[in-house]
């Protein structure tokens, strides 16, 4: 299954506008890590981040499968800068390509339906900012391969790039605990 | 292109080594003269062009003397693993090595490549194994700070910055021009306690706005050509069945990859020059490899007899390409189609592509410096998505021999085949894809 048809299966599978870039990419990290894929996430200055689904992501833009519509909040600093943000959706011919190939490939869509359905339940809805920290905290604790305080976690992020403080771990661990990618002591 | 530059002792020790002097016989756009005659520039060139650019840049990010000189070292070296019509042979060894793999997660072209700096014996004679191993740290991204390979390798590297200006001017457009002084006086790096990274202050944006202008023009009007894809597909065609069909020895030997030195020796004999001479001499006359570099030479090129969208096909056809078009799906609609047209099927061909895009080259990863810390290019430029977006679409088309008739008997004839060739297309992708027609 190539990663376009993971890609497109997980927007299926999540109903809705998928609401910036940064939560698609950290929801897509998390669904990886309950499937057990490697879907080519590495460190990035905003958290774990994968070119290849951002690739995967244009490609179906450019098939006329998703959609992304680009919302604006305005100047927001006195340098100029202009918050945007980037809402993904599967179009009309999407959604009928979606309803193919989950009929064909009944266990693949089953098995990233219930990822989904797990990260939703246990708060993958919540703002960008609380994903990209828990997104963060998994990747330092996988990449430890040993237990660590949130004091812990903290160093390590630093190393990677990543500004994050003990009570933003301390909810993102709880966050990781719900879906069991974690366990806390 | 960069008025006069300079070069090192060790520099130039590398450059008059065999292997680096072989670049002379690589064309940076393949057979891209064919459309834009001035455009026989080569690798050799744009090689001592991006060591120049890397070399600027280094010096205004105020690099220590010795990283500077290894960022040189590298961008000098970054493209010794090219073969024969630069970006044909990659995708030529990717078709051909389906069951290989480099035995890293590199392509096989950066693998050669990286083979090439770590053990030709005439580069090893002015590099230490222990610096081989930093320059390759440097073009792999793992070197000590991550600015080392952005200058490199980035969506703003010193490699787009050469080539865009290069192939501009070779080919006699403007459309790769920008202003290469104005970038790289904008150019600075945002630290944390671990690393560094390339960044560019606010009032580079309008600099980088039009550095990704130039990518985009030069994508959609030089690289992605009609003739230029048609004399690409056709070099790639006689490549894969020179090797695969024909059975050429030398073809064989170069293109059907092995991670051993017997290998890069018949890689490194391979230039553009040698597959041009050997389709033109008496050894194969008469086979497709032969055939097809005869027509190239005579410039008898085939035609775009179909173009579409990919959205713009059923449902059911995008649901099959969402996975890709099988090579037997290909093999399917290239036979259909040389039926239709009365021709053989060796020459025609089915093409799917974009303009060009790659997150390799992503501008969403430039970084702007805000005084404070980096915030993407995408949150300070208007123009960044629409181009981005035109760079996504993707398109399917197909080459083959055609006699134009441009007369109203020969238009209608022309748009009643297009009809049956996406016929013929929607129905080979779905056969292949389970769906049945």
């Amino acid at each position: 299954m190539t990663l376009r048809t993971t890609l497109l299966l997980m927007l299926a599978a999540w109903g809705s506008d998928m609401r910036g870039k940064t939560f698609l990419q950290k929801n897509a990290y998390f669904m990886s890590k309950l499937l057990g894929e490697d879907l080519g996430f590495r460190p990035h200055y905003y958290g774990p981040y994968s070119p290849k689904l951002e690739m995967a992501l244009g490609e179906l833009r450019g098939m006329g499968i998703v959609s992304e519509s680009v919302s604006t909040f305005g100047v927001v600093d006195s340098a100029g800068f202009q918050r945007k943000r980037y809402d993904y959706s599967l179009t009309a011919d999407g959604r009928h390509v979606a309803n193919a190939i989950q009929g064909d490939l009944k266990v693949e869509s089953e098995a990233i339906d219930m990822a989904v359905k797990k990260i939703k339940r246990a708060g993958g809805d919540m703002g960008y900012w609380s994903l990209a920290v828990a997104a963060k905290t998994h990747f330092v604790i996988s990449a430890s391969g040993s237990s660590l305080s949130e004091q812990d976690v903290v160093d390590r992020a630093e190393g990677f790039g990543w500004d994050v403080d003990e009570k933003q771990v301390c909810e993102a661990t709880e966050f990781l605990g719900r879906l069991e990618l974690i366990a806390r002591d | 292109m960069h008025g006069f530059i300079e070069l090192a002792k060790e520099e130039w020790d590398l450059v008059d080594t065999p292997v680096f002097q072989r670049l002379r016989g690589i064309r940076q756009l393949a057979l891209a003269s064919l459309v834009y005659p001035g455009a026989t520039h080569t690798r050799f060139e744009h090689s001592l062009g991006v060591t120049h650019v890397a070399g600027r840049m280094a010096r205004q990010l105020d690099l220590e003397p010795d990283s500077q000189k290894l960022v040189r070292h590298a961008a000098l070296l970054h493209d010794l693993g090219h073969g024969p019509f630069s970006h044909i042979s990659e995708e030529a060894l990717e078709i051909l090595n389906t069951d290989a793999s480099s035995g890293s997660s590199l392509p096989i072209h950066e693998a050669i490549g990286h083979r090439i700096i770590s053990s030709d014996e005439q580069i090893g004679r002015h590099v230490s194994p222990k610096y081989a191993e930093e320059i390759l740290e440097v073009l792999t991204g793992s070197a000590e700070t991550t600015v080392m390979t952005q200058i490199i390798t980035g969506p703003a590297d010193a490699d787009k910055q050469d080539y865009l200006l290069r192939d501009s001017a070779a080919c006699g457009v403007e459309y790769g021009t920008y202003d290469i002084d104005r970038l790289h006086n904008t150019l600075c790096s945002i630290e944390d306690k671990f690393d560094t990274y390339i960044a560019f202050t606010y009032g580079g944006v309008e600099a980088l706005e039009q550095f990704v202008l130039a990518k985009y023009y030069m994508n959609s009007q030089v690289y992605s050509h009609r003739v230029r894809r048609i004399t690409d597909a056709m070099i790639l065609r006689a490549l894969q069945l020179g090797t695969e069909v024909d059975q050429i020895g030398f073809l064989r030997d170069a293109f059907l990859y092995s991670d051993d030195d017997a290998y890069l020796q018949n890689y490194l004999s391979c230039d553009d020059l040698r597959i041009v001479s050997e389709a033109r001499g008496p050894n194969w006359t008469g086979t497709w490899f032969a055939k097809i570099f005869a027509k190239l030479s005579e410039r008898r090129l085939l035609k775009e007899v179909f173009t579409t969208r990919v959205n713009d096909l059923s449902s059911d056809s995008l649901r099959a390409l969402v996975e890709g078009v099988k090579p037997e799906a290909k093999k399917g609609i290239e036979d259909r189609v040389a039926d239709i047209l009365g021709c053989e099927a060796e020459y025609v061909i089915l093409h799917e592509y974009s303009i060009g895009w790659s997150p390799k080259s992503s501008e969403s990863e430039i970084q702007i410096y805000d005084g404070n810390r980096g915030r993407p290019f995408s949150e300070s430029s208007t123009i960044f998505s629409t181009v981005e977006e035109a760079l996504q679409e993707r398109w399917l088309t197909v080459y083959a021999p055609r006699d134009s008739d441009e007369s109203t008997a020969g238009r209608k004839l022309a748009a009643s085949r297009h009809d049956r060739i996406k016929s013929e297309i929607e129905t080979e992708i779905r056969r292949h894809a389970g769906g049945g027609p």
